[in-house]
Order: C-alpha cells, then structure tokens, then sequence
C-alpha cells in the first residue's frame, strides 16, 4: 500500500479506518482457484521437493570433490553420501551473484536468486513457485521448518515465511486436526473470510476514485486479498478432508518435542516429518534450515559445544578445522538417512518417494572464515521419475576458461589456496539459480527463468 | 488510530497552526508517546542485531540473557530521558549519565543502584562510558559472537550517527586465508591493516574502519579493555590502538577524542537524526525534492538548541509531515 502518492487524492483517514480490520497479507501461493484444472492434473503422478539449508558454509579443504564425471571420488565430508552415489549429484561453482559479499545475507537469497542492496526487496523463492502449483492439491501449500532463526521461503512480495521449529508443532496441523473441532476452526475461517470481503467492498470504492498510477498498487493489493481469500476458502474445504492415518509408530517417531541438545534426533525427527508430509501427501513441497547464520546449534553428542558460527571462523585453528569438519560431515549423515528413508517410503500411489522428491542440500556459502559466497557446497539427489539423471559430479569449475584446476599440495590434499575459488567465482556464468530453474522446470512450473537465471542447468 | 480529540480537532478544522501545535503537545505528554519511543529508537539504532550472534560462553561467562535484555532496553531508555527532558542533541555523542539498572550498574563496574528498574545513574570519566556509542547495545551489535568487528562498528555509525551508508564491498574481494597459529599474536586491527594493502579497498575502507577503530578499547560483548584477548598466536596478548584519523584528516587518539570531534561535526549528526525521524514518519527514503524542507527543520532545531523534544515536534509541525 502506498499512502504517499500525490496522484491519490482520496482522504488519508481511508487508510487509518482500514488499519481496524488491516488484513496481514502473508503467502503469495496459488493463483489456481481449489480444484481448477484438476481434471489434467488429477492422473499426473505427484512430484516433490525439499530443500535443506547447512549455515556458514563448511570447512571446503575436506569438504571439496577434486575429481569430475561419473567415477568422482568422494571427499571426507561426503563421505556417507557414498552409498547413495546413483541417485545423488554433488555440484560445484555455483554462486549467486547477487549475495557475493553480502557475508551472512546469503540465507536470504538461496532459494530467490534475488538481490541483498539497500533498496532491493527479496523476491519469490523456488519452493514457493512450486507451491504455487502443487497448492491446489494439498493440504498445505508447502513446510517450512527452521531450527533456530528464519525459514528459508519467501513469497512473491518479498516476505519472509514463518518458521516452525518444534516437532509436536509441526505434527499437529498436519495430522492432529485443528485445536477446538472442525466446527471452531470453521467459524474462524468464515469469520476471516468476512473481514476480507468487507475490505474488499471498500477497497473497490476507493478503485473508483483513483488515478492510474495507483492502480497498479491497489491492483497488487487485491491480489493478496483475493490469494488470501482462496487460502481461506480452501482450508475451509479441506476441514471436510479427513486427516491422513498414522501409524501408531510414525506418530510416536514423530509427535514429540526434542531438546536442541539433541541434535542427531532433532534434525532425523524433521526428516521423518518430512517424510510422512510427502507420503500422506499432505504438502509437496519443503524447506529446512539447520539453523540460521547466527544460530546453528553445536552438536555435543559429537563433542561439538561452539555455535557452528563459530567454527566457522576458525581462524586455521585445527582443532576449529577438524569441528567444522565433523559437523560438516554429521549433517550430511542425517541428509544421507533422510534420502535412505526416501527411499524406503512409498507414496499414496505405491511408488518409493524418492524417484518423485527432488531434495536439494547446501549452504549459500562455502568458506565461513573469510564469508565466501562462491562455490557452493550442493548436493542435488533423488527426482529420478522426473528425468533427473544423477551419478556424476557435476563441476562448473572445469567447466570455466581458466580454471587452472582444484589447488593441491603432493599429497593431493587441498591447499588453503582454495579459498580464493570460494570467494571469486571462477565461472562468473554459472549461477544457482539455474540449477533452481531446472528444479521448478522438473516440478511443472511453467517458465523460462528462475530469479537471476541466465540458463538452465541441464541433468 | 487518531484518537477521537483528534478526529474532533480535524472536523472542527482546527488542526492547523495553533490548534494543531496543541495536538502535537498533547500527544507528546501522551503515554502512548512510548510507542514511538521504543519504536523509533529500536529501528534508528538497529537494537534488533542486539544477540543476533550470541557471544560465546568461553569467552564471555558473564554474559546471559538478562544481561542482553538490559543492554538493549538501556539506549531505549536513554532516548525516552532525552525526549521527555528536551536534552540537547549532543547527549547521544556523550554524556554524564546514563540509564541502568542494577544488572548493567554491576556490568559497567557503577555502584549499585537504590532502586530496581532502569534509572538515571551518574557517570565519572574513568567509566568510559556516556552517550550512544559507548553503550554495551551499540558496541555489541555488531560482533560475531567471538570477536568485536570494527568494520561493522564503522558502517553502523556511518548509517545511525551520520546517516550515510557506505556502499557494499566489491563482489570480487579475494579471500581471507586464516593467520598460521604459530606466528606471533596480531590485534584484529592489525590483520585489517595487512588486508587493506590493496589500494581498492583501501579507498573506500579508509572512510569507514576509522569510524569503527576508535571503540578498539572495547571488546564484542562492549566491556572495557586496554588488551586485546588473541586465542591463538604465541606472545603476549597486543595492546589495543583506538587511535585513527577521521576521512577529513583529523586525528583522534581514542574514543573520548573520536566523541569530541563528531559533537564539532553537531549539524550533521543533528540531520542525520532529522532524516531518521522522517524517514520513519513518512515510511519512505527521502530523495532530494525533501532538501527544502528538511534544511527548514535543521534551523529550527539550531534555534531550539537542539533539544530533542523540539526536533521531534519540529518534524510532526513539518511540512513534510503535512503534505504526506
């Protein structure tokens, strides 16, 4: 809303009256009224995604794959993704233009591609340009979880989604039903939904009154409003839905609040919960952030006690080194249990999960100490029904002019001139947001560009 | 919301000139004036970065929530003192006072005060403390949980005291390698000073990093020191260098001499605070079309000595307010 033009020659005291009933505007998802265009959808078999965010990058001289193509040889840090090989690709020299030197920002832009400057607003992320397709079919558009900090989904208008953190919480909208009865909860929305066609009335009174460069705000605002009324509408219908059945065991798994000391639990406990939302098919799409920038949890049960931000910044202290290594190594352990379970899980149609879920793993920076936002740790796996071809390492670094090859010492291990590849992007070309493209291209999304896209990452 | 004496104010058609000064003045002797108060000092301060990277529990054990919650609530507290007391602006560079509680009495080293509850407390040069910027809120936000940063020290001064925000760093700096922990223990200053060699980065740096270098006698969590805790190198622990020159040439040798020059540059602290304000009340950046009435605010403020209180009704009476 824009009180401020000069072209708006209504009285101001419109917008102060409005405030009473102001509708928070928060999703932009599905466009698509409940049900539209089912009929060529309805046999179409669903398709996936996850998206998993590890903060501060990790330590790159262990984490790295030197060796390119189909027999690549896996690095320390990679190591338990191993037994996963055929349904998995490790990417390097990916960056996002937009988040070099923003240091911590790049949390922001990882699923948006968008720009971090004084003036720049975010912009939509991928996992809600997915939903804006799958919304139609499930319960909830889309999951956001974040452990500690901000989720990593951000709407058209560039605003931030909120996060849940605790298990039981996320468990409960999802199986347990709403809190008070169908009855309550309809009331509530009905009532909602009153609000929004009160606002709308007066809304289009003003339309009448103003000039055109108005318009086309009021116009943005009114399809929030109209987005939020289709959400209403549709939670409303699915309250006659019934809940998805759970077995006795997957609830007790899953419906039950884990300590953040317990990290190994806590990160597998979201991963089922994952797991079971993509089974049951009560969303499609989701995202996971390990823990913010500032935030990510130390792990004890391995000995780690310092914020991951702080190992981070290990200054070339070993010890530092090797933490960061371990954390770097046991988070990809649970990414490597999630896929596992992936695996074994078969959805409402019979077929395992994980040919159907594209689950993407990395940071939105590889070198903490000096905030390198170049060369990004990624692992994209599984989406195999949907055409992804995995068992190679797929590296933009080679793929560069003058790329003079990974900086090794005689033993073949990296050396810390390494770093420099993870600050300056050797190929200025390759950008995530092309491998984002080819993943919304793969859930349906129909469109030739994905944030700052230049091209789509073929695989 | 306009509260109903407003709204009957504006159908009578009295909200302008006299009438209209009334209704600021009431408003300002309001209670609900606290909204704008934690609001406003919240968003000019950035208090929202106050823990944004908790500092670690080795290196600061006296650290803890309470702690946090008190240092963000004192420079909130410190601009509802300078509001309702109608002090001088330059109050925010320095002062003798400040507003504590007992947590921060016992974290500044103060004697304990009578009564719980943030008050006003005295403050002796050998506290180096008194206005803003020595506060433990400004000088922590901006620190990584391990390390003060007086990089980010500098741009937020730039952006909070002089309104001006330096521009983003070049997207192909090269990568810091990290300090070998054999060699001899080096102040972050130090490793600054060895990484600015490159004549780009030092154009643009050499007009933040004084800003922020001057608070060198404070750690991250804003506590005072004379040294510089270095974890890993061999020797002593190096003694801290708050000394710098300003972009202009003008040498300072610590913070006391950094404040002291900032209050002989008062009209550009003063309207960066002018633009903050409207900033805020307009919920837009000003562009260069708001100069005129901008300039019109300053010299009231000058003529008004620069009392808090006046400024803020300066920027309500505006024309700028007016004409939103």
């Amino acid at each position: 809303m824009n009180y401020l033009s000069q072209s708006w020659l209504i009285d101001r005291r419109h917008a102060f009256k409005a405030l009473g009933t102001f509708i928070a505007l928060p999703m932009l998802e599905c466009m698509i009224p409940l049900r539209a265009g089912a009929e060529e959808t309805a046999t179409a078999a669903p398709r996936r995604s996850a998206f998993i965010y590890l903060a501060n990058g990790v330590h790159s001289l262990n984490y790295q794959i030197t060796t390119t193509g189909k027999n690549y040889q896996f690095s320390r840090s990679l190591k338990p993704l191993e037994k996963h090989r055929s349904v998995i690709t490790p990417i390097s020299g990916l960056h996002h233009p937009g988040s070099l030197s923003h240091h911590h920002n790049c949390i922001n832009v990882w699923l948006t591609g968008g720009k971090l400057g004084p003036s720049d607003k975010n912009t939509i992320s991928v996992d809600q340009k997915m939903a804006e397709i799958t919304a139609q079919h499930t319960r909830f558009p889309s999951l956001e979880v974040a452990i500690t900090q901000d989720s990593l989904a951000w709407t058209a208008d560039g605003v931030r989604l909120p996060a849940m953190r605790r298990c039981s919480k996320i468990f409960a909208p999802m199986f347990a039903g709403p809190k008070g009865g169908i009855a309550a909860q309809r009331r509530a929305l009905r009532r909602k939904g009153s609000v929004l066609d009160d606002n709308l009335a007066e809304v289009r009174r003003l339309g009448k009154q103003m000039g055109s460069g108005d318009k086309g705000r009021m116009e943005q605002y009114l399809t929030s409003v109209r987005e939020a009324e289709i959400r209403t509408r549709r939670a409303d219908a699915w309250l006659d839905t019934p809940l998805p059945a759970v077995s006795e065991t997957d609830r007790k798994r899953v419906d039950r609040d884990i300590a953040d000391t317990m990290a190994g639990d806590y990160f597998r406990t979201v991963y089922d919960l994952m797991v079971l939302a993509f089974q049951t098919d009560v969303t499609r799409v989701a995202t996971f952030s390990l823990g913010g920038e500032g935030q990510a949890i130390a792990i004890p049960e391995i000995g780690i006690t310092e914020s991951r931000h702080q190992l981070s910044h290990h200054g070339g202290d070993m010890g530092y080194m090797e933490k960061l290594t371990n954390y770097d190594k046991f988070a990809i352990e649970q990414f490597s249990y999630f896929l596992t379970r992936l695996s074994e899980t078969r959805d409402l149609g019979g077929k395992p999960l994980l040919g159907s879920t594209m689950a993407l793993f990395g940071s939105g920076m590889s070198y903490g100490h000096s905030h390198g936002n170049a060369n990004l740790p990624l692992v994209l796996a599984g989406g195999s029904d949907l055409g992804l071809k995995h068992g190679q390492h797929l590296d933009f670094n080679r793929q560069a002019k003058d790329f003079q090859g990974y900086a090794l010492d005689a033993d073949g291990a990296l050396t810390t001139a390494h770093y420099q590849l993870c600050s300056r992007p050797a190929n200025p070309d390759a950008y995530l947001s092309n491998l984002l493209l080819l993943m919304a291209q793969r859930m349906g999304v129909e469109t030739d560009t994905f944030g700052d896209s230049n091209k789509v990452v073929a695989l | 919301m306009p509260d109903n004496a407003l709204f009957a104010a504006a159908k009578a058609g009295t909200l302008n000139g006299g009438g209209l000064k009334k209704e600021v003045e009431r408003m300002l002797a309001d209670s609900r004036i606290n909204r704008f108060i934690d609001d406003f000092s919240r968003q000019w301060l950035q208090l929202h970065r106050v823990g944004m990277f908790p500092p670690d529990k080795k290196l600061y054990p006296g650290y803890d929530r309470w702690l946090e919650m008190s240092l963000r609530a004192e420079p909130v507290e410190f601009f509802r003192e300078m509001l309702v007391k109608n002090l001088p602006m330059d109050g925010f560079i320095d002062s003798d006072w400040t507003m504590a509680n007992s947590r921060l009495c016992d974290f500044y080293g103060l004697p304990e005060p009578a009564t719980s509850g943030f008050q006003r407390v005295a403050l002796q040069p050998g506290d180096h403390r008194g206005g803003l910027l020595t506060m433990g809120a400004s000088l922590g936000l901006t620190s990584d949980g391990t390390r003060h940063r007086p990089v980010h020290r500098g741009v937020w001064l730039s952006e909070v005291i002089l309104g001006k925000t330096p521009p983003p760093p070049p997207a192909n700096v090269p990568a810091i390698e990290p300090n070998p922990p054999t060699s001899a223990k080096a102040s972050l200053r130090d490793k600054l000073e060895a990484h600015r060699s490159d004549a780009n980065c030092a154009a643009c740096h050499a007009r933040i990093d004084p800003l922020g270098l001057a608070w060198e006698n404070y750690d991250a969590i804003g506590q005072w020191r004379t040294r510089e805790n270095v974890a890993a190198g061999t020797g002593e622990n190096p003694l801290v260098n708050p000394a710098g020159l300003m972009p202009d040439g003008r040498a300072f040798k610590d913070a006391n001499e950094f404040k002291r020059l900032l209050i002989g540059d008062r009209d550009k602290f003063v309207q960066a605070f002018i633009e903050h304000l409207c900033t805020y009340g307009l919920r837009r950046v000003l562009t260069v079309d708001d100069q005129e009435d901008l300039k019109a605010i300053e010299a009231e403020a000058k003529q008004n000595n620069y009392g808090v209180r006046n400024i803020v009704q300066a920027v309500a009476l505006s024309n700028l307010m007016r004409k939103r």
